[in-house]
């Protein structure tokens, strides 16, 4: 398969992924047991109430047409009216989606340099070895929440060095206004050379990146040990090693360089799990961000917000893994065959 | 086929050699069920009810060994009977994942065809979406409860044994002897039965441990944000929902000891399950 044809044949199965995630989303909420209007009034709702808010959501209409209406929706960003803040859900759900984006970019690179360490010192010493499967191991099995309340507890309560909580304080914010350019308040602060704004916002982000990128970081350390065990035990490195270059060159020029292409691919094939751990150490920290909003939309019973936080992730994940597959077979053309 | 049968045709119980890490993950899960039946013979408290001085720090009143929380309920009590729960939802959870995504895998692997692209296109959808929040909304519809916990984490961890199963099945299906069971006329469910399922399940079982440890964490994450087993119950992800505002005050017993169970919980069934995965590998 050619290159275009293999980029426009991803490209064109991407719509359809999100189709099909939607369809199960649709299941989920409309077909299941358990009406949409019993979740939002509760079980003992006035019926003529029920029969308004049924008609509100357009749950009077038979089931193919609702899903229509609500493929169309998600594909126009139409997303209604949130019931708890009497607003439109879009208006709310675009700075949420930038704090979430925000906190897992820090979270990526965090994670990203952990594991290089790990598996650079694996790689190099056997004792490390072990280590490394015992870090993995540990990134598994401790829980996010967990670690994000402890290190809360440490460096905010004790030590006072980090804010346990929020995206920055309010009153900064008000003494330096940011206009929102990517909504990235890092970014923004830093394109328009906010410093107040940007110290403190990165204060804010240390924590929950530090949470969220350690627990990421077991699964690429993984990775990334596999990929350099892969290089190393190749033969342009006996190659390399007959010719004598110092095992140090061997290690960074042949087994580093050749390992991280892989690796940050299945990074980056890695958003499921990074999505799923913001959502935790959003709610742990208090994070204005999608994960957030999720919950607080599930447990306020924000049927339509609800729905829109879904979409979104929906898009995401097919959006993210499209474009990382595309680059893979970019740079690895045996992916298109 | 019933489990003993199973298990003799697993190959590491044949020429079983030790291995660290299924002897240690055992020794966790049996010290974690033991906990869980012994539950009332191991506190006198009820893990519900408010027992002492709200906030009585741990190590110091030997009839409140972990100290007592915001309720004055012992901590000791809610971590013991919080076993019985976490183990129960992540029980029925894997039990119910299994018992639909192994015979689909199965069947789709086997069968081929239109039925199996379209399957195997669903479950790589739904296996790319964050696991914990579709949990998260099927919870959401289903309602708070134990059996609804349970139910949404089994719709995510379908498509885990869909995929390992259906992967084996293709390579088996190409052997003689399957090639014989058909050619000497087997139905198709006699032939899946027999021949095809003895040889692809197992590779199944490591998987269940690995789930059974995502299930117990994933549970405690619902539950700490809310959507999980409703508050009244003793349950490690409640424990931590409820003591969150504690951190605040230096008030860490709350909050160290629920997460450690989980900790340990979750390590003892992921050594287990990567334990035998090195043995189905190696053997």
């Amino acid at each position: 398969m050619s290159l275009a044809r293999y980029v426009i044949t991803r490209v064109a199965t991407a719509p359809l992924l999100v189709i099909i995630l939607l369809t199960i989303t649709f299941i989920i909420l409309r077909v299941l047991p358990g009406n949409p209007v019993t979740v939002i009034l509760g079980p003992k709702a006035n019926p003529a109430f029920v029969k308004e808010v049924e008609h509100e959501l357009g749950l009077d209409k038979p089931l193919w047409l609702q899903y229509i209406d609500f493929l169309i929706d998600a594909f126009t960003g139409h997303f209604g009216i949130s019931y708890r803040w009497r607003v439109p859900v879009s208006e709310l759900i675009w700075p949420r989606v930038a704090a979430t984006v925000e906190l897992t970019l820090y979270s990526s690179i965090i994670a990203i340099l952990l594991a290089l360490v790990v598996a650079l010192l694996s790689s190099k010493f056997k004792i490390f070895d072990k280590f490394a499967r015992l870090y993995t191991v540990a990134t598994y099995a401790i829980p996010v929440f967990w670690l994000g309340l402890i290190l809360q507890l440490i460096f905010g309560v004790y030590l006072k060095w980090f804010p346990t909580s929020g995206r920055i304080d309010p009153e900064i914010l008000i003494l330096h206004p940011v206009h929102p350019i990517t909504g990235l308040l890092t970014i923004d602060a830093l394109i328009e050379g906010n410093w107040p704004v940007f110290i403190n916002a990165l204060e804010h982000l240390v924590l929950p990146a530090v949470t969220l990128g350690f627990v990421i970081s077991g699964v690429m350390s993984r990775t990334l040990r596999q990929a350099m065990i892969e290089a190393l035990t190749s033969d342009y490195v006996r190659a390399a090693r007959a010719r004598g270059i110092p095992e140090k060159r061997i290690l960074i020029n042949y087994g580093l360089r050749n390992a991280i292409i892989p690796f940050i691919i299945i990074a980056g094939l890695q958003i499921a799990l990074l999505l799923g751990g913001a959502v935790l150490t959003e709610s742990t920290f208090g994070w204005p961000g999608l994960g957030t909003f999720l919950v607080e939309s599930i447990l306020a019973r924000d049927y339509n917000a609800v729905q829109a936080a879904i979409v979104i992730y929906a898009f995401i994940v097919v959006i993210v893994n499209t474009v990382v597959d595309i680059i893979y077979s970019l740079i690895d053309p045996r992916v298109r065959y | 086929m019933n489990i003993l049968d199973l298990l003799l045709r697993l190959r590491f119980f044949r020429r079983f050699r030790p291995n660290a890490l299924v002897i240690t993950g055992l020794a966790i899960i049996i010290a974690l069920v033991m906990l869980a039946i012994l539950a009332p013979y191991l506190t006198p408290y009820d893990p519900t009810a408010e027992v002492a001085q709200p906030y009585i720090p741990p190590f110091v009143n030997p009839s409140h060994p972990l100290g007592t929380n915001f309720l004055g309920q012992d901590v000791w009590a809610r971590l013991v009977y919080g076993a019985r729960n976490s183990l129960m939802v992540a029980l029925l959870a894997v039990a119910i994942a299994a018992a639909v995504g192994v015979p689909l895998g199965l069947l789709s692997g086997y069968v081929g065809g239109v039925l199996d692209r379209v399957l195997t296109f669903l479950m790589d959808s739904m296996y790319a979406f964050p696991g914990i929040i579709l949990a998260m909304i099927i919870s959401f519809v289903l309602g708070a409860g134990l059996i609804n916990v349970a139910l949404s984490l089994a719709v995510i961890y379908i498509p885990t044994y869909f995929r390992v199963v259906r992967g084996t099945t293709l390579t088996v299906k190409e052997q003689l002897y399957v090639e014989a069971a058909r050619a000497a006329g087997a139905p198709l469910m006699t032939t899946l039965r027999y021949y095809v399922a003895p040889n692809v399940v197992p590779v199944a079982v490591p998987v269940l441990a690995l789930n059974f440890a995502d299930a117990i964490i994933t549970e405690a994450g619902l539950s700490f944000l809310g959507v999980g087993l409703p508050p009244t119950q003793p349950d490690w992800g409640v424990d931590l929902s409820l003591s969150r505002g504690d951190i605040v005050h230096g008030v860490w017993w709350t909050t160290f000891f629920p997460g450690l169970m989980i900790f340990i919980a979750t390590l003892g069934f992921l050594l287990l399950g990567e334990g035998l995965s090195e043995v189905v590998r190696g053997g």
